[in-house]
């Protein structure tokens, strides 16, 4: 068995401190915060690309920019909403750099389910197909106003848009939301009466 | 078409509360089926609502280690790369400038000065042809500096392969 001399314990001390000081933010610190957040910026980065493996990837940067920004933030809900205004950021530019959204398809046995699952799945692909037709911007505002409880404020921050104006694009993505849904189930009501 | 409605806050809140539809005002139910503004308000409101609490459980999120020793490995490669950055630009710097000199010493020079030189440098070289008979007459006139070569190079071919293993 090999010695280890004491100039090589200093080495590793040297190494591991070196790599703590990488981030402002300590591993507990980081810990807490991801657990509070991750599962809903998961949520919004998929319903942003449309996605799930763009999403997941998505999720990983987001948190390492954050992580590596080192920016003083006054509280918790400043670091939140930096962590939106990041993954925003990188969706649109995933979308610019043409990684385009593309719909999952439903397995039949879900479709043909009894009740309320068969039901809540049909709602969930007429919503997902519904708002794959808004812009990105569109659905981001939506999600962080209605799933996420954003205030207009924190949404203007976020999407780099003029709080004033937060209230006017809400309701024009809403009314667009509401028509494109009405379609969607338009058009299955015809469908299932043809049929 | 107006873009608000007083009432928006209170359908919010009874959504959010999960009031809405069933147990909340009947005055404000009947004020959503008549103003387009709330009507669309409360359907998008409860159908996002809707995918937000189903979508809660799908997907495995990455546990907070994976993703931290992973941010970590990531900003020691940029730490490493942004550190080699500046040597790599020196090095192109030196090496363009290595070339623009040669360039510009080589057209300084006048025509067929270059070939002449080296003609010259080649034919002043002592011309000489290392037979084996040249061989055979030095060892036999000193007999142990074959050994002496010999010995030599079973003691340091070993040695040269231990380093290099050692090194890997």
């Amino acid at each position: 068995m090999s010695e280890v001399t004491l100039s090589e314990i200093e080495q590793l001390r040297a190494e591991a401190t070196s790599a703590d000081a990488v981030f402002e933010m300590d591993e507990a610190a980081f810990r807490a915060l991801y657990d509070r957040t991750a599962r809903a910026l998961r949520m919004y980065l998929v319903r942003l690309t449309a996605n799930t493996d763009l999403a997941d990837d998505l999720l990983q940067e987001t948190y390492y920019r954050f992580l590596r920004a080192r920016a003083p933030y006054e509280s918790d809900a400043h670091r939140q909403n930096s962590l939106f205004r990041i993954a925003t950021n990188l969706a649109l530019d995933s979308r610019r750099r043409g990684t385009r959204a593309r719909l999952v398809a439903i397995p039949d046995e879900q479709l043909t389910a009894p009740g309320d699952l068969a039901a809540q799945t049909m709602a969930r692909a007429d919503l997902a197909r519904a708002m794959l037709r808004l812009k990105p911007r569109e659905r981001a505002m939506l999600w962080l106003a209605y799933a996420q409880g954003s205030t207009h404020r924190d949404i203007a921050g976020t999407l780099g848009v003029k709080a004033q104006s937060v209230r006017l694009l809400l309701f024009r993505a809403r009314h667009k939301l509401a028509d494109l849904l009405r379609g969607e189930r338009g058009a299955i009501s015809n469908r299932g009466g043809a049929s | 078409m107006t873009c608000e409605c007083d009432r928006e806050q209170d359908v919010l809140d009874a959504i959010t509360a999960r009031r809405w539809p069933d147990r909340c005002d009947q005055e404000l139910r009947e004020h959503v089926n008549t103003c387009t503004v709330c009507k669309d308000l409360a359907e998008i409101t409860v159908a996002i609502a809707a995918e937000r609490d189903a979508a809660w459980s799908d997907g495995n999120i990455p546990p907070a280690g994976v993703v931290w020793w992973h941010a970590q490995l990531r900003a020691r490669e940029d730490k490493a790369r942004a550190a080699t950055r500046p040597v790599a630009f020196v090095h192109g710097v030196a090496a363009s400038v290595a070339v623009w000199l040669i360039v510009s010493i080589y057209r300084a020079l006048p025509a067929g000065y270059l070939s002449e030189w080296v003609t010259s440098i080649t034919s002043s070289l002592p011309r000489y042809t290392f037979t084996m008979a040249d061989v055979v007459r030095i060892t036999a006139a000193a007999p142990g500096i074959l050994l002496v070569l010999v010995a030599v190079w079973l003691v340091l071919a070993p040695v040269a392969i231990y380093f290099a293993a050692v090194d890997e």
